[in-house]
């Protein structure tokens, strides 16, 4: 009798175990977001509900990414009960695709890990390339060129280009080569000693600014030359070129 | 037979054309191991591409932090220190991170860095900084 009592308190106990099942269902594990070009961060909202029969608990919510936080609104999931875990990507200084991952472990035995993914899309409205340009200590000083172009992205037009060096060292000059492309021209003053600096080139009509490094290279790393672009008493020459559809362009190197 | 192989191949190739890349891929060419790392001995720069609380909190000894936080204000210091003779070793967290990938990326076709060969100089850690844990 007593067998049989045991017998069916197992069975009973394990129907009961097997039907109270945890089920955690996400609306979608991936997530693409577009980002605006101001846009500080991607934002992505994970939506779940327990659609099981007994409750569910996050153990871990970790990003694979430091660049990624994420938040949920609670540790336990109660039955029927609907949630979203929000994922935030620091844009910083990225641009184009970017993918980042958050991993969620549960206390749900059938399905104990599922892998959110954030897709972010940056909008670059301009590649600059490159944006170093060295030269040996005593290498001829001749002039090297950076270009700016205007990505298919950016739906407005560019009527020109800022170019502003940190130092009077560095002599600049643009040269509009079409309408969605301009170049750069750097010429160092002195090759034969270690000089560095920045040029900031900014479009007309855009808040963006895109930093290039400058280097002459002496007989050592020049370290302590780096100077801040964000200084305003690094900068020195500023120019500018007009779109030549709208007007005629202003093509000079700066003067000291 | 060479129809029904390469058609399937024709049609994704068109398909993915204007599809975004959501991965950084880089060439078996393009990574070293710790042990090789190592050997470079004085001739390499670590590039530490993890976020900045990461970095403060540990790195490998002499490197250099620079992330897509904040790139343009940390370069100016990996380029100060960098010459064409210079091996750059970036690295993430682990085997699974992104974000060594991405700056080595930047570092070859933005800044583009080259020896003085005219050869890449930029490579990606394998295992990134728990693999250096591990070889320490």
């Amino acid at each position: 009798m007593k067998a049989l009592l045991l017998t069916t308190t197992v069975i009973t106990v394990s129907i009961l175990s097997a039907t109270a099942r945890a089920d955690l269902k996400w609306d979608k594990t991936t997530i693409e977001v577009r980002t605006g070009p101001n846009d500080q961060m991607a934002v992505a909202h994970f939506k779940y509900q327990n659609v099981g029969s007994s409750p569910v608990r996050f153990k871990e919510v970790k990003p694979a990414c430091g660049c990624t936080t994420v938040q949920t609104q609670q540790d336990s999931v109660p039955v029927g009960e609907k949630g979203e875990i929000t994922a935030r990507l620091n844009i910083g200084d990225r641009t184009g695709a970017q993918e980042k991952t958050v991993t969620v472990e549960t206390d749900d035995p059938m399905n104990p890990t599922t892998v959110l993914t954030i897709k972010a899309f940056i909008p670059q409205p301009f590649d600059v390339q490159p944006t170093f340009l060295f030269w040996q200590g005593g290498e001829a000083a001749k002039p090297k060129t950076i270009t700016v172009r205007v990505l298919k992205e950016w739906e407005f037009p560019v009527r020109g280009i800022k170019a502003n060096s940190s130092s009077w060292d560095f002599q600049t000059k643009i040269e509009k080569i079409s309408k969605d492309e301009f170049k750069v021209e750097v010429l160092p003053e002195d090759t034969s000693r270690a000089i560095s600096g920045t040029i900031t080139i900014q479009p007309e009509d855009s808040t963006r600014k895109y930093v290039a490094n400058l280097r002459v290279m002496g007989s050592g790393a020049a370290t302590d030359l780096i100077s801040n672009p964000s200084n305003p008493s690094t900068q020195g020459s500023e120019e500018l070129l007009k779109n030549p559809f709208d007007e005629p362009a202003a093509n000079s190197s700066p003067s000291p | 037979m060479v129809a029904l192989t390469v058609l399937p191949a024709l049609g994704q190739a068109i398909y993915f054309k204007d599809k975004i890349s959501w991965r950084s891929s880089i060439p078996a060419s393009e990574m070293v191991k710790v042990d090789q790392a190592r050997s470079w001995g004085d001739v390499a720069i670590w590039v530490d591409a993890r976020p900045e609380e990461e970095f403060t909190r540990d790195h490998v000894p002499g490197a250099i932090l620079l992330n897509e936080d904040r790139w343009d204000a940390l370069l100016p210091q990996l380029l100060s220190a960098w010459t064409p003779e210079k091996k750059i070793i970036v690295y993430c967290s682990s085997i699974g991170c992104n974000a060594s990938r991405e700056v080595a990326k930047k570092l070859r076709e933005k800044v583009q860095l080259k020896d003085s060969a005219g050869q890449n100089c930029v490579f990606v850690l394998e295992g990134g900084w728990e693999g250096w844990l591990k070889g320490r």
